[in-house]
């Protein structure tokens, strides 16, 4: 662990920026058609559920990170392995959100750039801050969510005078029932972005302030919820099911679509940066925790050590993980059920479970 | 210390091959692509694509040349793709399709189905899906993109240019994006409405400058009508008030003249419509589903050419109340029309859904036999809120 704090404001920003990070620019949720942007609203209070279960945690050991509690709720023997999965499970998360982060820009703008430049040039930038400490982490987030924010409004707006945003493609709400919403919200929008944020179990021993701390990281969880769900509604409206659907980048689709009297058109640096900046927070967050856990779990006094190390097995896992971004994608659905499933939301069940039969054991004479 | 020295020696390596882009392209290397066109090739399974190409030197202001503005280049191929690559045999520099504003696609081509041609449109991050697509009446759409034309130098420039003023000044053709025609190929039981392009006088003459050196180019391009589609298949052309009809359906009524009768004249008052704003609805009773257009429209007295007092609220009541009747036919005409080729241009589809996604389920298979013979109910409200700079017409006085 090293010395440092960050603030109640700076832990909403970093998890929006992390919740939002790859999922606003991915198509979400489109097994339940339409109603798509209905699934992730339902699927945040289940976000919001899986924050508690941390938060929960975090409670009983607020000096401690996951790995840490980890060890301290059972025991050396059965904690010390769990934690080393834990190391493996962030290194391939944030290698996974390279891997993503650079397909899309290389299918989008960036043609024929191999994609080991495009994945170097963010891991380098990433261990570089990294090798700053959380804090500056915590204020490049400051900054760049005033980029995005401006980008974002002023997107909505353009969009707005473009006149391509048509209501009606977005309905009948429900036409095929409740059935397919609930579906999709239990396989899918419940778990991503939401189990992934895992991650800041390793980050919240940084609050300088706890309580408030805690009701930053739910209005964060919420906060992204909503944003997801309205730009998937966004995308539905200006494109259409079909084409958003069908599209590997649809929010990048929908901005190209904007064209104002021929002069304010080709705004897709918009989503570009969008892209970069979303992609960089949340591969150095997933990074972050690898390297925190490793650190905790091998003893190692300067977590700075590490950083490098890592990140080069955070580049290579991101070019072995899968031949293409076909295979990518097809595995991702398959993990966000099963790997990133039991990382994210059944371990820290058992674990607060453990925890909480602990103490009641504990408690008694 | 030794990992910011190695930091330090990285980054100094780095600037050595970061200096650029990967895959740069400069613009002395690119051929502009201002437009596209496809056609089906004759007895084969090919297509073959043609591309306007800007000479830029051209163009450019006082150092113009005064030389073609623009050259035409074609490939054949199996797919679109390779008809493109092939087309680099000819053109010496490489076609960038970035600034694409004009898709032209040949009248044999919708005849025999457009589906397969937006594929690579919507894939390639290239082209834009804000593309205007036209469709070539009568003719294939390499020879549209070879005619010269005046006012515009570049031709792709003018053909936009005449669909977007007749769009908004007389609506009897709109402007379609290619992701229109994506979302209408989709249409179950209908398809696209594109715009239509039509080439006037003799096609060769039309390739040489020399048609632009006279006051009235012998051969020229009009907008004409619009092309109705079933699934991807071109199925019949509106024009007229029927293709009016279609643009007020489909909520796409800018402006348009629309001309009502006088006590002693036929077709002499004429409205100039403002804005109009039009809502489907639907109601599901049993099989047949209802259709009820709802239209709202501001209008101005344009031109009176009979001696009628518009000075009274009166006579302006009697001349909404005509306006009404001759928006509800041309409405009905273009219903009737699509209702005739079996083809769900007009979004009623939509609205069923909408209002009934459980019997929409049950329709959507036969939706196109179901639409041919659906009720449907136009209720117009209309009104002239200003006759102009002059109230009676002197017509009037005379008359006296």
């Amino acid at each position: 662990m090293e010395k440092a704090k960050i603030s109640p404001g700076q832990l909403f920003i970093l998890i929006l920026l992390f919740d939002m990070g790859t999922a606003i620019l991915r198509v979400m949720a489109m097994s339940a058609g339409k109603d798509a942007w209905l699934a992730i609203l339902l699927g945040t209070a289940g976000g919001l559920a899986i924050f508690w279960i941390y938060v929960s945690l975090y409670r009983l050991y607020p000096e401690l990170p996951l790995t840490g509690y980890i060890r301290a709720i059972l025991g050396k023997g059965l904690g010390w392995p769990l934690g080393l999965l834990y190391i493996l499970f962030f290194i391939h998360g944030g290698a996974r959100d390279l891997r993503e982060g650079g397909d899309l820009l290389i299918s989008s703008v960036m043609e024929q750039t191999p994609i080991i430049v495009v994945n170097a040039v963010m891991v380098l930038s990433i261990v570089y801050v990294l090798n700053k400490g959380i804090e500056v982490v915590a204020r490049t987030a400051q900054i760049f969510i005033m980029t995005i924010a401006i980008l974002g409004f002023l997107s909505i707006f353009l969009l707005l005078f473009a006149g391509v945003i048509d209501i009606s493609r977005l309905l009948p709400v429900m036409g095929n029932g409740l059935g397919p919403v609930i579906q999709t919200t239990l396989k899918q929008t419940i778990e991503f972005p939401h189990e992934e944020v895992i991650c800041f179990a390793m980050l919240l021993p940084y609050l300088n302030n706890r309580e408030k701390g805690i009701r930053a990281g739910f209005a964060a969880v919420l906060t992204s919820g909503l944003l997801l769900s309205f730009s998937t509604a966004l995308n539905i409206a200006v494109l259409g099911i079909d084409i958003a659907g069908r599209s590997t980048f649809p929010l990048l689709s929908t901005i190209r679509l904007i064209n104002i009297g021929e002069i304010i058109q080709r705004l897709d640096v918009f989503v570009v940066l969008t892209l970069i900046v979303g992609d960089f927070f949340k591969v150095a967050i997933f990074f972050y925790a690898a390297v925190l856990a490793a650190a905790d779990l091998f003893r190692i006094k300067d977590y700075r050590q590490l950083v490098l190390p890592i990140g080069i097995i955070i580049l290579f896992v991101s070019m072995m993980i899968s031949s293409s971004f076909i295979e990518q994608i097809e595995e991702g659905d398959v993990l966000l059920v099963t790997v990133f499933l039991w990382f994210g939301v059944l371990i820290p069940i058992f674990l607060l479970a453990a925890a909480g039969v602990r103490k009641w054991f504990g408690s008694r004479p | 210390m030794t990992l910011k020295k190695g930091f330090l020696a990285l980054m100094m390596v780095c600037l050595l091959p970061l200096t650029g882009c990967w895959n740069y392209r400069e613009m002395n290397e690119l051929a502009i692509a201002i437009a596209m066109g496809v056609d089906k090739v004759q007895g084969r399974d090919e297509y073959n694509i043609s591309f306007q190409v800007v000479n830029a030197r051209d163009i450019a202001g006082i150092k113009a040349t005064g030389r073609i503005p623009v050259n035409v280049y074609s490939g054949k191929g199996k797919t679109l793709l390779e008809a493109v690559r092939k087309t680099s045999q000819k053109v010496p520099r490489r076609i960038n399709t970035q600034h694409m504003r004009v898709f032209v696609i040949g009248e044999a081509l919708a005849r025999k189905g457009i589906e397969e041609v937006f594929e690579l449109m919507e894939r390639d991050p290239e082209p834009r899906l804000t593309t205007r697509v036209f469709i070539a009446r009568n003719s294939d759409a390499a020879t549209i993109l070879k005619t010269v034309t005046a006012v515009e130098a570049i031709p792709a420039n003018a053909i936009l240019g005449k669909l977007k003023i007749t769009g908004r000044v007389l609506a009897e053709s709109y402007e379609t994006e290619m992701d229109d025609v994506i979302r209408g190929l989709m249409i179950k039981g209908g398809g696209p409405v594109i715009s239509g392009i039509k080439l006037v006088g003799k096609g060769e003459a039309g390739e040489k400058i020399s048609n632009v050196e006279q006051t009235e180019p012998p051969t020229d391009l009009y907008t004409s009508g619009m092309a109705l589609f079933k699934k991807g298949k071109l199925v019949g052309w509106v024009k007229g008030d029927k293709a009016r009809g279609v643009s007020w359906i489909n909520n796409k009524m800018k402006s348009t003249i629309v001309n009502l009768d006088c006590e002693t004249k036929k077709d002499a008052i004429s409205i100039d419509i403002i804005r109009s704003n039009s809502k489907i609805k639907s109601e599901v009773k049993g099989e047949q589903p209802l259709i009820r257009i709802h239209i709202k429209e501001i209008g101005i007295l344009g031109e009176a050419l009979c001696p009628v007092d518009v000075g009274k609220s009166a006579e302006i009541r009697k001349l909404e109340q005509q306006w009404n009747e001759e928006t509800e036919r041309n409405v009905m005409a273009a219903v009737q029309t699509a209702q005739k080729l079996k083809t769900d241009v007009l979004g009623f589809g939509a609205a069923v859904e909408r209002a009934n996604p459980k019997a929409w389920k049950k329709m959507e298979k036969e939706w196109d036999r179901i639409f041919a013979t659906c009720r449907v109910e136009v209720k117009v409200e209309s009104t002239i809120r200003r006759t102009g700079m002059v109230s009676k017409p002197y017509l009037y006085e005379e008359k006296k």
